[in-house]
């Protein structure tokens, strides 16, 4: 009896062993890969359209989970510290990734094995939103990639860089505003009058600024205004600290030097945080509540036709009630030495692979044809904002004019978009530049007050992470 | 033999325990023991293997932290005024609703309403009724004063009384009820005996109905004064996010920040470890000191 049953166990040991050798092998096709996404942000309806066609192709389901940006990245990071392999991409957002960057696979060694490389197709890419989202020097995520005029993975590699995972989205601001209103015969009329020139798009800072005074006033003469010219993104929040990067990189300015020590302190930033200031109190261009607006917010006045012109990372619309028609320009420039400079925020989401997926391979053929040309064009129509210069080309023959009108402004501002700096400190150094801008903005601090005890702090804060060793 | 049966059951009793004191074991002690030491180190979860012991560094630089120390006294103001206000509030709704009213139990249904409502939920709906362009809020007080924009969430001076008023709408309920409860355990004797002696409203209220009270006062205010020094987080975070500036930031807040949204576990540990041991001391000395209060 007892041999028996000694038996029975060696062989039911034997079965679990083998059952688990024979899954194990059968990893090289898993039967399902799982993406942990962004709902708005990295724009998940485009994603979520084509999943079912990559099942269809090749079998393996895809799960896409997604959450709104700020749980997205506690998730993405508790993911990541925990070594977990229950998600085999993660969409990652450019700032995160100095931190991250150890626990994400390089895809340089897929790159280079020439799999999928008609898939692939590099140098496609927009180059400078590929450089900033997903090059980074492993072991010194600060540096910046050398520059090329395409995606050339031999320089990468030489120069000691690794591409880190395939741009799937690039956000950049832009400005969406009220054709309707600027092209009002009477409105038209009237700014000529006041500005001895049309009324039109505005190039510079300055053009934008009369613009905006112009249209801030009361439209049913009940003495209280209520249209104004502009929206800023004011509220304690990440929002304002790409708005004020926007207006300094748009002044000539910097966030840090050469040696990583913060500059925004300097004449430059003083300039543009006295501009954003006095566009909120001094000419009141923006309605009363912008201290409290993120990117939500500014969708939301926008639409409601309260603005002439409003900022915001993807293109707003009106609501139907206002029977308004709209339109697209980039964000400002400023005249420097005769050329203008033009300096919109933009920040890029890339797929990755995990370190601890037990999918690599599988999870590298995913994101491949994820950020694939063929599937970019068909994103279009969720207005997804492509990585693409095919997609961005098939996007001139969109039917939609308004669609067209923004794929254009976009692709041309990520040309000159500038991208925050890659630094692990990303957030405490954001964090600190949100409060220096609310600070002055609410008048507890003068200009200098706030820049300068914004610059000490982030000085201290780079030092306490070893930066200046 | 008797003994023996004794003992053996004796022992039996103390393995009941093993599965409760195994999940006591590692769900909290192991975590307030882990989170201890790593506040002795610069630990983050973001660097693989690059920390090291840094002593006592992470507790000194939590004094000298002036957001810290702005977070703490904005957690004072908070916690002061808001358990003040709601005792006060609640008090005196509870001895309103003291009384035979008709359909009592539906106006109590309708105050335990704030308090089921989900934090965050609370959070977003006061986002937007306290939103300066298309608030409610704003909407109403315009009608009847004239007063417009009012900058609720987005000024300085009005961001900590707006979180203030949500905590107080969510809260004073629990005051009430509890209070209502209190006052109606109470028997009626003394204060009947009270009103023959030809006792005031106020005095037999004073002398007579206060006193009686003291044991569940004291147990709500605690209850209240813990609960909003420490777990004060959802409807701030949803409503402001600490800001404008540093204006509405909370040492829960604080914390959190420091610990999910810049990484620095070691630190963040260091200051928790130290917010916890105030919070004790804090609420040791107000048991103390009310227990020896004379009503």
């Amino acid at each position: 009896m007892k041999t028996t049953k000694k038996l029975l166990v060696c062989i039911l040991t034997f079965a679990l062993l083998f059952s688990i050798a024979i899954s194990s092998f059968a990893a090289e096709k898993p039967e399902e890969l799982r993406i942990l996404y962004a709902t708005v942000e990295a724009g998940s309806e485009a994603i979520l359209s084509v999943v079912d066609d990559y099942e269809a192709e090749t079998g393996i389901k895809v799960t896409v989970d997604t959450f709104p940006y700020n749980s997205l990245q506690e998730k993405v990071f508790s993911e990541l510290t925990q070594k977990s392999d229950y998600y085999d991409l993660i969409c990652v957002d450019t700032p995160w990734v100095p931190q991250i960057v150890q626990h994400l696979e390089p895809m340089t060694k897929y790159i280079k094995k020439g799999k999928n490389s008609e898939l692939l197709q590099l140098d496609d890419f927009i180059t400078k939103v590929f450089l900033d989202t997903d090059v980074f020097d492993v072991d010194a995520p600060y540096k910046q990639p050398p520059a090329m005029d395409k995606v050339d993975v031999d320089k990468i590699t030489d120069a000691g860089f690794d591409i880190i995972g395939l741009p799937i989205q690039s956000n950049v601001l832009t400005v969406s505003y009220r054709k309707d209103l600027f092209e009002n015969p009477k409105y038209q009329a009237e700014f000529k009058e006041k500005f001895g020139r049309e009324l039109t798009i505005p190039e510079t800072m300055e053009e934008y600024l009369d613009i905006a005074k112009f249209f801030t006033r009361d439209t049913d003469g009940d003495g209280e205004i209520d249209l104004y010219g502009t929206t800023l993104m004011a509220k304690r929040h990440e929002s304002v600290m790409c708005d004020f990067k926007s207006f300094l990189s748009t002044f000539g300015g910097r966030l840090f030097d050469e040696n990583m020590k913060p500059v925004l302190n300097n004449e430059k930033g003083q300039q543009a945080l006295k501009y954003y200031g006095d566009w909120i109190n001094k000419y009141k261009v923006t309605p009363p509540g912008t201290l409290t607006y993120s990117w939500d917010e500014v969708a939301t006045v926008y639409g409601s036709g309260k603005v002439a012109m409003a900022m915001n990372y993807h293109d707003m619309k009106l609501e139907p009630n206002v029977n308004g028609k709209e339109g697209y320009f980039m964000f400002p420039g400023k005249e420097i030495n005769g050329k203008i400079n033009r300096g919109p925020h933009f920040g890029s989401w890339g797929l990755s692979i995990s370190k601890y997926s037990k999918n690599k391979d599988a999870a590298y053929d995913l994101a491949v044809w994820l950020t694939s040309a063929k599937n970019q064009e068909k994103y279009l129509k969720y207005k997804q904002h492509v990585t693409r210069q095919s997609a961005y080309e098939a996007a001139k023959s969109i039917d939609d004019p308004l669609t067209r009108e923004y794929y254009a402004v976009m692709g041309e501002s990520l040309k000159v978009g500038v991208g925050r700096p890659r630094i692990t400190t990303y957030n405490r150094v954001s964090e600190t530049i949100q409060i220096a801008v609310n600070d002055y903005l609410v008048g507890r601090k003068s200009l200098e007050e706030a820049l300068d005890e914004a610059a000490n702090k982030i000085e201290k804060i780079m030092e306490r992470a070893g930066y200046y060793n | 033999m008797e003994m023996k049966i004794g003992s053996k059951s004796n022992k039996i009793k103390y393995y009941f325990l093993v599965p409760a004191l195994t999940v006591l074991i590692f769900m909290t002690i192991v975590p307030l023991i882990f989170s201890l030491g790593v506040s002795f180190t610069n630990y983050s979860p973001t660097r693989i293997g690059s920390w090291s012991f840094i002593g006592f560094e992470n507790f000194i630089r939590t004094f000298t932290d002036s957001e810290i120390g702005t977070s703490f006294i904005n957690n004072v103001i908070f916690v002061v005024v808001s358990v003040t206000i709601e005792f006060v509030l609640g008090m005196v709704i509870a001895l309103l609703l003291n009384r035979k009213i008709r359909g009592i139990s539906f106006i109590r249904t309708m105050f335990l309403l704030p308090m089921m409502v989900t934090p965050v939920a609370v959070g977003l709906m006061w986002r937007w009724l306290l939103n300066t362009d298309y608030g409610l809020l704003n909407y109403f007080i315009e009608q009847v004063f004239g007063i417009t924009s009012i900058n609720w969430l987005g000024s300085y001076s009005l961001a900590m009384p707006s979180i203030i008023l949500v905590d107080i709408w969510k809260w004073t309920p629990f005051m009430i009820l509890s209070l209502l409860a209190g006052l109606q355990s109470l028997s009626q004797e003394p204060i009947e005996a009270a009103r023959i002696d030809g006792a005031s409203n106020w005095q037999i209220f004073r002398y007579v109905t206060l006193p009686r009270l003291k044991n569940i006062i004291f147990v709500i205010l605690l209850i209240r004064t813990i609960d909003c020094l420490t777990r004060s987080f959802d409807v701030v975070w949803t409503l402001t996010n600490g800001g404008p500036g540093l204006s509405t930031e909370l040492l829960s807040l604080r914390i959190y920040r420091l610990a999910f949204k810049f990484w620095e576990t070691g630190y963040a540990s260091a200051v928790s470890w130290l917010y916890l041991l105030l919070v004790i001391f804090i609420t040791t000395r107000f048991i103390s000191y009310l227990y020896k209060q004379e009503f």
